[in-house]
């Protein structure tokens, strides 16, 4: 008798907590924000990998529910939104298994992924229902280009032509952009419009916005179509140019201006674009989330010179906004308001020898000192990391000129040779202007250190706390 | 203009590809005034070091030390004369008497170095806790590295085995000081916790056992006195703090200020849920219950004494009276069961 009643009562014990699972949302969207080249990709394959490659040799200390033995296994589960293409976690990771390892392919799409973590419960709720729960994680990759259009979604096509045309007129543009807008001021906008003509506009703007990017190194690079458009290539939505001379034209005339004209045109594509192609982005993969990490690279912006480390100030800027205004009004409509935490890291601090992490965290501080203070004010949790997804370089010490000093070991990325060198001191804040006039900083990139196999885990700096911050509190 | 110029190392490229991985007491290789900050810290540091010595080692009056070095100065004349009369009139007993002074002197000196290093133990550890402090606060510049492995001298050696394995492959981790120190925390110290854990366990079910079987209270008293003693030092053991006799004494001191002060909300937090399932095991026996009394107080002094002796405090997951509770619950089931068995 007592047996069967012992049975009946794990059994009804196992229903619910089966109930008590379904009702209780064991879900994390985590958002990744960062420009094209700040390390989205080589981020989320480590993220997965340590995850799912959680074993003995793993060093993720910091991780609390790994070093509590608590962390049972994660697994990569179908995702989500079918529609959307999947994140090629095995085309990166044997990017890393190759002799010599290479840095994954840069993104030039959309996908995402869904990684189910198990783990026993230790504080919460759950406790009492099961013995192991799961926690969902649904992370998306796309091009860091196409981030910097969220800014748009607030702007009339006036108001993007002037701000795009201030950007063009000041000092690391103006030189490239000249010609160019001597051009569309040469244009009567009121004239019937000539697609071809327009398509070649664009075609001169876009190279305009690839020598930006490439040759000078800046961030504000608006739209991000232009330069990586996807499934978009050649559709007339990415056909428009700024307009340069708004001054001289008639603003009555230019509202009463059909699309057939020149400017009607322009404007007609541009609204097109902002609500088909940006808002749907934004809508598709910007709203929901819970927790954000932005990743940024400091280091390059300072090799480039003070212009490009102002132009990513002014991007990351430009992104948070369209993350945090909405507080208000907008965001809490479009976006849910629920990123409770975010997490600020400064990416590639395997580059610099370790004791300058702490100057790089502060350089990183100052840049998004602006959206800290607004979201101190919203009181949402906040910390800045200096980190390395995959390390790519080994830090010790080196004799130089009779004394010890810090060094890094690592394969240059330019001619894979093993050099060792000490790479110079992160400034904690932005150096003043003198100093650019005679001095620049040489960071060099690494490669990956050495190649891993698909079943280790890749070497890393803190990602372990990474892990802790974005998702600790969710597994307990 | 030209402090501007100084600001920033510039980058230095190596020939050689060799990399030298020890990383332990390297300068900071920085510009001239940083230089000069740190050394003036330093001497701060030891200023306050000093100051609070000076304070707590209050130095006798000289009317009671000239008093002192009268006694000595005395004893040490009233020594040699009675050896100098001795050996002429009896020189075998003087002999006989110079024999036992001098074995006695010997195990007094033993008893004496013994106090000694005991004591100097238990001040480093003091030190160290005070070092990890600063780093902690970041106003230290004693390098974490060196901390952690004057910390794995002291530990007993079957820890070490697994602290070199384990240390030795995250030393090329390039982490903070503060970091360091937690994942030394983590790594090092976490398995001796779980190991002082599993001893409080053990002497609180002795506790719980000897208390419910004991028939006259003082008897009860005495065990208790016994076995937490006992325990007292194990753990200082665990965490390498050899006690000697006046170092336990303060420790054992330490340990109850530090439970007095921590006051009747932490009792009630701490024990309060564990006297709910005192007073459900009350039901089955009323001395099982006296007993799991006398067990929660031995749990309690075990994990402040484990707090004490730890060199690097606890970060958030400090264990906690539950931690002992489960195993000692799980324990005193299967005693019972068994002997309910057994009937």
């Amino acid at each position: 008798m007592a047996l069967l009643n012992k049975a009946q009562l794990d059994k009804l014990k196992q229903k619910a907590g089966d109930l008590l699972n379904r009702t209780i949302d064991q879900h994390i969207n985590l958002a990744v924000t960062g420009l094209s080249r700040s390390g989205k990709t080589a981020f989320i394959t480590s993220l997965v990998n340590q995850l799912l490659n959680e074993n003995s040799q793993s060093q993720l200390d910091f991780f609390d529910s790994v070093h509590q033995g608590r962390f049972i296994a994660a697994k990569r589960v179908p995702q989500k939104n079918l529609h959307i293409g999947r994140f090629e976690f095995e085309k990166s990771m044997s990017a890393f298994s190759l002799s010599p390892p290479q840095w994954p392919e840069p993104t030039n799409g959309i996908s995402e992924l869904r990684l189910a973590i198990r783990y026993q419960p230790q504080d919460s709720l759950l406790k009492y229902a099961t013995d192991s729960a799961t926690l969902y994680i649904d992370i998306t990759d796309y091009p860091g280009e196409w981030l910097l259009d969220l800014p748009i979604m607030n702007q009339t096509y006036e108001e993007w032509s002037e701000f795009t045309l201030n950007l063009l007129k000041e000092n690391p543009r103006a030189e490239l952009s000249a010609s160019f807008i001597d051009k569309i001021n040469g244009i009567d906008p009121f004239e019937p419009v000539d697609e071809q003509k327009l398509a070649d506009l664009a075609k001169e703007y876009t190279e305009l916005l690839q020598s930006f990017r490439y040759k000078l190194g800046l961030s504000v690079i608006q739209p991000g179509r232009f330069i990586l458009p996807g499934e978009l290539a050649d559709a007339p939505i990415l056909q428009f140019v700024p307009f340069t001379n708004f001054d001289k034209i008639d603003r009555n005339a230019y509202q009463n201006a059909g699309d057939d004209t020149f400017i009607g045109m322009l404007r007609a594509r541009y609204i097109e674009y902002k609500e088909r192609v940006v808002r749907k982005f934004y809508k598709e993969h910007f709203v929901n989330f819970d927790r954000q990490i932005v990743l940024a690279d400091c280091l390059t912006p300072l090799n480039n010179g003070p212009e490009s480390f102002a132009d990513l100030q002014t991007a990351i800027n430009m992104i948070m906004e369209s993350f945090s205004y909405g507080q208000s009004s907008l965001f809490s409509r479009l976006l849910s308001p629920k990123i409770d935490k975010i997490l600020f890291a400064a990416t590639k601090a395997d580059h610099v020898t370790p004791e300058q992490h702490s100057h790089l965290v502060s350089l990183l501080n100052q840049m998004v000192y602006q959206t800290k203070h607004q979201l101190n004010y919203d009181e949402i949790e906040m910390k800045t990391l200096a980190i390395a997804s995959v390390k790519a370089s080994k830090a010790g010490k080196g004799k130089h000129q009779g004394q010890d000093i810090p060094v890094i070991q690592g394969h240059r990325l330019t001619d894979n040779k093993l050099i060792t060198l000490f790479p110079g001191a992160v400034p904690a804040k932005l150096p003043m202007k003198e100093y650019w006039q005679d001095h620049h900083f040489n960071y060099h990139g690494f490669s990956p250190l050495e190649s891993v196999e698909k079943h280790e885990s890749l070497p890393h700096l803190r990602m372990d706390q990474v892990l802790q911050f974005l998702l600790g509190d969710k597994i307990k | 203009m030209s402090e501007v110029k100084e600001k920033y190392q510039q980058q230095i490229l190596f020939d050689e590809v060799e990399i030298d991985k020890d990383k332990e007491n390297l300068p900071q290789f920085q510009e001239q005034v940083v230089l000069d900050n740190e050394t003036w810290q330093e001497s701060d540091l030891i200023d306050v070091e000093q100051v609070v010595e000076a304070s707590n080692t209050k130095k006798p009056s000289w009317l009671w030390r000239s008093a002192l070095g009268v006694f000595s100065v005395l004893i040490v004349i009233e020594t040699v004369e009675f050896f100098i009369a001795g050996f002429n009139q009896s020189p075998i007993i003087a002999s006989l008497y110079g024999g036992l002074l001098f074995i006695l002197s010997m195990i007094a000196g033993k008893t004496l170095f013994r106090e000694l290093r005991g004591l100097r133990q238990f001040k480093n550890r003091e030190q160290i806790k005070v070092a990890v402090a600063d780093i902690y606060q970041e106003k230290s510049t004693r390098s974490a590295n060196e901390i952690c492995e004057k910390i794995a001298k002291q530990l007993p050696c079957d820890t070490q085995v697994d602290q070199e394995s384990l240390w030795s492959d995250e030393s090329e981790h390039a982490l903070n000081d503060k970091e360091l120190l937690e994942l030394f925390s983590r790594q090092v110290l976490s398995k001796v916790d779980q190991k002082a854990l599993d001893k409080i366990s053990k002497f609180s079910t002795e506790a719980v056992v000897l208390v419910a079987l004991s028939p006259i209270a003082i008897v009860d008293m005495l065990l208790m006195l016994w076995r937490n003693l006992k325990m007292v030092d194990e753990i200082a053991n665990l965490y390498g703090l050899r006690l000697s006799y006046w170092s336990r004494i303060k420790l054992i001191k330490q340990v109850f200020v530090n439970m007095v002060y921590a006051g009747a909300t932490e009792l009630i937090a701490d024990v309060g849920a564990e006297l709910i399932g005192a007073d459900l095991l009350g039901k089955l026996s009323a001395r099982l219950a006296q007993g799991l009394g006398a067990g929660m107080l031995t749990a309690r002094l075990g994990l402040k004494t484990m707090h004490l002796c730890r060199p690097i405090p606890f970060d958030k997951d400090a264990p906690k009276l539950k931690d002992v509770r489960k195993k000692l619950l799980s324990q005193i089931k299967s005693l019972t069961e068994r002997s309910s068995q057994s009937k």
